[in-house]
């Protein structure tokens, strides 16, 4: 019977584990009632309050080979133990060990609701994977960090688990700044009290800024991936158009599920049916909280040009209009997910012929 | 990848190729106007994002 505290799982592979090397790197779950390995060191460092009830061992290959699966494995077998805490690793710069040390954290945050807390090498492909999910310690790239990685990870135990409410954040979440407690941020933004005013704040960055001193921002934007201009379009009157509008117009009803904000989805409509030539009465609608629809309601072609694009075909100006219209609907949409849209409309259009693109945007 | 290298801009945001002010017929070669330009800037070499207006 233990009277600790924190009762923690500590997750290590095969080789901390002293199983071996890369031979028993398929090895399956081994479960051990007290801590193995690095496990005695971290331990040591956690202190009375804590107490490593369980080690869990297994092989890269066998955890790599399907992460959300083993990982899922592995729950199976904890849950019994009810822990408060998981540690896992320090991985380093083993990729395939950091992956499995990412998932079984994620993991224990997504389904045993505790906390989870790993360490890695930057490079490692287990920070990009899972930082945003669960703490990763910044380690060196070799063992030889082992003990300044577990000193890391047990001050963000300790922090986590008897740190209380964080004066410094407006809402006092219990989230230990990533700088401080040496982790990779987890890219969550948190209002937090300053001495300075905001104004004052802002104003001393942009002189330091322009000054080209030094300054930190919370807030660094992604920086665009370059990309080269698509080549003019020769031979205009061998070109077929296609025509694409995120002006959220869709056939009254909205039957693809169009959101007015944050949309995810997009369509085609067959121009033929959608704009009839005749201009018989079709009934659109505007799936589109952005802005005031009515002008486009009451004429489309002033979002989708299919007249004068008729006109220009009929004249020989262009040599045709693609038959399908592309449309979405673009309200506080996430860039990557309009990025992904993009593409898939593009992957859609490599199908036909189409030499150019006139998109129309409110 | 995120971007875009060509952009005319319209006429308004909730009447991009259109002017309900105009009658009928004077706003379809407004429009027609609009998609003559895109034509031509489809058809310029460009390399850095340009912004064209009519």
């Amino acid at each position: 019977m233990s009277d600790k505290q924190w009762r923690v799982v500590h997750y290590i592979n095969q080789f901390f584990g002293q199983f071996g090397g890369e031979d028993q790197a398929d090895m399956g779950f081994v479960l051990k009632r007290e801590p193995v390995g690095p496990g005695l060191t971290l331990a040591k460092e956690l202190g009375d309050d804590f107490e490593i009830v369980t080690t869990l061992i297994c092989g890269d290959n066998y955890f790599a080979r399907d992460p959300e699966e083993r990982s899922r494995e592995a729950h199976a077998l904890l849950k019994e133990i009810d822990p408060d805490l998981l540690i896992a690793g320090p991985a380093f710069a083993a990729g395939r060990y950091g992956v499995a040390c990412g998932a079984m954290c994620k993991r224990a945050v997504e389904e045993m609701g505790i906390p989870g807390i790993t360490g890695m090498f930057e490079e490692n492909p287990g920070v990009a994977l899972y930082c945003e999910e669960t703490f990763i310690c910044e380690t060196g790239d070799s063992v030889r960090d082992m003990l300044p990685s577990l000193k890391r990870i047990t001050r963000l135990a300790v922090q986590l688990l008897k740190g209380g409410e964080n004066p410094r954040l407006v809402c006092r979440e219990n989230l230990p700044s990533p700088q401080e407690f040496e982790y990779y941020s987890r890219g969550v933004i948190r209002n937090e009290y300053t001495p300075e005013s905001t104004a004052e704040r802002a104003v001393r960055l942009l002189l330091a800024k322009i000054k080209g001193e030094h300054y930190v921002s919370e807030i660094v934007p992604e920086r665009m991936e370059s990309y080269q201009a698509p080549a003019p379009i020769e031979d205009l009157d061998q070109c077929v158009i296609a025509l694409v509008s995120d002006g959220g117009l869709a056939p009254k009803g909205n039957p693809d599920g169009f959101s007015g904000r944050g949309n995810l989805v997009w369509s085609t409509y067959e121009v033929e049916s959608f704009f009839p030539e005749d201009e018989a009465d079709q009934e659109y609608e505007i799936v589109h909280t952005g802005y005031f629809p009515d002008q486009v309601i009451e004429d489309p072609y002033r979002l989708v040009p299919i007249d004068v694009l008729r006109e220009l075909k009929a004249e020989g100006v262009i040599a045709g209009i693609h038959p399908a219209f592309f449309s979405t609907s673009g309200n506080a949409t996430v860039a990557k997910r309009c990025a992904h849209i993009g593409e898939e409309m593009a992957e859609e259009m490599r199908k036909y012929e189409i030499d150019a693109v006139i998109l129309t945007s409110t | 990848m995120i971007g875009v290298k060509r952009v005319l801009v319209g006429a308004s945001i909730t009447s991009p190729l259109g002017n309900p002010m105009l009658p009928r017929e004077a706003e379809k070669s407004l429009r027609r106007a609009y998609i003559e330009k895109a034509l031509k800037i489809l058809q310029t070499d460009v390399s850095t994002c340009e912004i064209f207006h009519l």
